[in-house]
């Protein structure tokens, strides 16, 4: 056998799995998406090479918390000045923070190459979309309202606030327990 | 996590490599650092009464309840079985992995390695993994590992996985290639009192001998009677057609399994399983399957031995069902340890042709050669040793592949003194190993 006939052998060694994509692309489409909100929302100042060393680390080294710290960079930037009203920046933030956590779930099974199924990206992009755009509307609705020409901006009072925040307690009581429990019953 | 099954060594070409495993689902730490980041961030958009850190959190916090309230409630039970075929005309295998996964499991990562070299990988949902096929391009015969498969499962969009798992690995022994020779070297001496050669004795079957007088033992039905017309001078004178009886030749194909090199000098130290290019053994075992079959093909006995291992000889018969054993131990040898040193040439019949088939690198295949040839045995001694380009060598390699080359050549031309005959079954000139043999099966010295 020639080394072109076993390079295409080699080839038909892959299994047919139907519609599919390399595992290559969707890295390259990862890294795009954290290069633009690297440049689109920090911008070229000193934060820069930090998020982009953020970026570079999800991507290298996924098992490290790398794309939720570049999340809190990104937030922390665009929202460090107050401003209730709704701007470009903060539904980027919005659909970015939400996309970096995914994409960091995501990559701690990614293989470095071979190709990965539409329907199971499909089956992920759904996901998204469907907290998505419910948070998207939600949050141009809620900004929108506190915006300081609103009625409803005058609706404020410190008990909203204890209520929410005993609120956010639970939630994160309900949500860490089973983790953590489920995180204990497995084997070393 | 518990494993079942195995997939052994010499299997047949159809049999089922099985593994099931039970192994426990892993929380994805996205879903820990998904809490913390989550939480982390509507508890100061609360403390500094900021709604829109609250409004970026919420879709990871609502993301991570979404994982957990689909988390998978079963321990999961994954069954994979991989099926072999076996070489096609076209120096492939097919292959099919089939898994059965969970309902809990959304899909699955699949990594493949075939003949322990290529490795593709492949995230593929739960009926896809029912069926993965594909083909490998063989290149070594012999026993070899041809496709081993390592698995991750995946639940709730990967919030859920598995630790990877090892799946079957399918080790077969692939067969060796033959080429048809049509003319092969016979034994000095033939033997049997039936076969497809002349031989020197008088007997039934074979080609015309003379005219004799009739005498007792002489059958009736051999009495020519023209003859007898016009030569008999007396009444009773009766004159008999005697031909030469026929007899089958042994063979004996002695296979030196101790080395296994490639065609690069600098490839000599390394495994070479992963190469993509065709080694001495591969030529070796294309050699013998090659004679055996040509020699049981023509009605001659064939045995077998492995000279690197002290096991017992493959006695030397003839039909279909001994090229069967044969072909088999032929396809299985393989380089095993320590190389043996003989203290004596293994007993061979007498009046038998022996075929040392070796890269003749060093002097024990040789040895063995000489002894069978100073016992009177014809031997031919088949050299497969690939020739090796040195152009790309370094001076110091360059001069330590001549030296190598040297003493190999003086112990091909030994041999040739002897009397042996020495083929060079690929050789750089493109004389063909058929031709080489022809050559050798025109000649038919006596022994010395």
């Amino acid at each position: 056998m020639t080394k072109t006939e076993l390079g295409e052998v080699n080839r038909r060694f892959r299994p047919a799995i139907g519609r599919s994509v390399p595992v290559s692309i969707v890295r390259l489409g990862i890294a795009v998406v954290l290069l633009t909100l690297c440049f689109g929302i920090i911008g070229f100042n000193l934060y820069l090479p930090f998020g982009l060393l953020l970026a570079v680390m999800t991507l290298a080294f996924p098992k490290t918390p790398a794309a939720w710290g570049l999340a809190i960079l990104l937030v922390a930037l665009t929202l460090g000045s107050y401003n209730a009203a709704p701007t470009w920046q903060f539904f980027v933030v919005l659909a970015g923070a939400h996309a970096l956590h995914q994409f960091g779930m995501m990559l701690a099974w990614l293989p470095v190459s071979g190709r990965i199924q539409l329907r199971i990206l499909g089956r992920m992009l759904r996901s998204y979309l469907i907290i998505q755009i419910p948070a998207q509307l939600i949050s141009l609705v809620v900004l929108t309202l506190l915006s300081g020409t609103s009625v409803v901006a005058t609706l404020t009072s410190p008990l909203f606030g204890v209520v929410a925040g005993v609120g956010l307690l639970l939630l994160v009581i309900l949500v860490l327990v089973p983790i953590l429990r489920a995180g204990a019953d497995e084997p070393e | 996590m518990t494993e079942s099954g195995s997939a052994a060594s010499g299997r047949r070409a159809d049999a089922l490599d099985a593994t099931s495993a039970e192994p426990r689902w892993v929380t994805n730490r996205g879903l820990i650092f998904g809490v913390i980041v989550g939480a982390g961030l509507a508890g100061v958009g609360l403390l500094l009464s900021r709604p829109e850190l609250v409004l970026v959190a919420a879709p990871i916090l609502v993301a991570v309840v979404w994982t957990l309230a689909r988390r998978p409630k079963t321990l999961p039970r994954v069954e994979v079985g991989t099926l072999v075929g076996s070489r096609s005309s076209t120096d492939t295998v097919s292959y099919h992995v089939s898994f059965q996964l969970p309902d809990d499991s959304d899909g699955i990562a699949v990594r493949l390695y075939a003949r322990g070299r290529e490795r593709w990988e492949v995230v593929v949902d739960r009926a896809t993994a029912t069926r993965l096929a594909g083909e490998i391009g063989i290149v070594h015969s012999g026993p070899q590992e041809i496709v081993r498969v390592d698995y991750e499962l995946l639940a709730a969009d990967g919030g859920y996985l598995t630790v990877p798992l090892p799946g079957p690995r399918s080790r077969r022994v692939i067969s060796p290639k033959t080429v048809s020779l049509r003319r092969l070297p016979l034994p000095f001496r033939m033997l049997g009192l039936a076969g497809g050669h002349s031989s020197a004795r008088p007997g039934d079957g074979g080609e015309f001998r003379d005219i004799s007088q009739f005498a007792p033992g002489d059958r009736l039905r051999r009495i020519d009677w023209k003859v007898t017309v016009r030569r008999a001078q007396a009444p009773g004178d009766l004159y008999v057609r005697r031909s030469f009886a026929t007899a089958d030749a042994t063979a004996l194909i002695m296979l030196d399994a101790r080395d296994d090199v490639a065609e690069l000098v600098t490839n000599w130290n390394s495994s070479t399983t992963t190469l993509d290019q065709p080694t001495s053994l591969d030529i070796a075992r294309d050699a013998a399957a090659s004679i055996a079959t040509a020699y049981i093909k023509s009605g001659d006995r064939v045995g077998f031995q492995d000279l690197s291992s002290l096991g017992r000889i493959i006695a030397p018969g003839g039909g279909t069902r001994q090229l069967h054993r044969v072909l088999p131990a032929i396809a299985r040898t393989a380089p095993k340890g320590a190389p043996v040193r003989r203290l004596r040439a293994p007993l061979i019949p007498a009046g038998a042709i022996v075929y040392v088939i070796s890269t003749f690198l060093d002097d024990e295949s040789a040895r063995m050669a000489e002894l069978w040839r100073v016992a009177g045995h014809r031997v031919v001694a088949v050299d497969t040793l690939i020739p090796t380009p040195t152009a790309k060598l370094a001076p110091a390699q360059r001069a330590a592949v001549r030296i190598i080359s040297m003493e190999r050549q003086d112990r091909l031309s030994a041999l040739s003194s002897l009397g042996i005959d020495v083929i060079h079954w690929t050789s750089q000139d493109g004389v063909t190993p058929e031709s080489q043999l022809s050559v050798h099966a025109r000649i038919s010295r006596g022994p010395r």
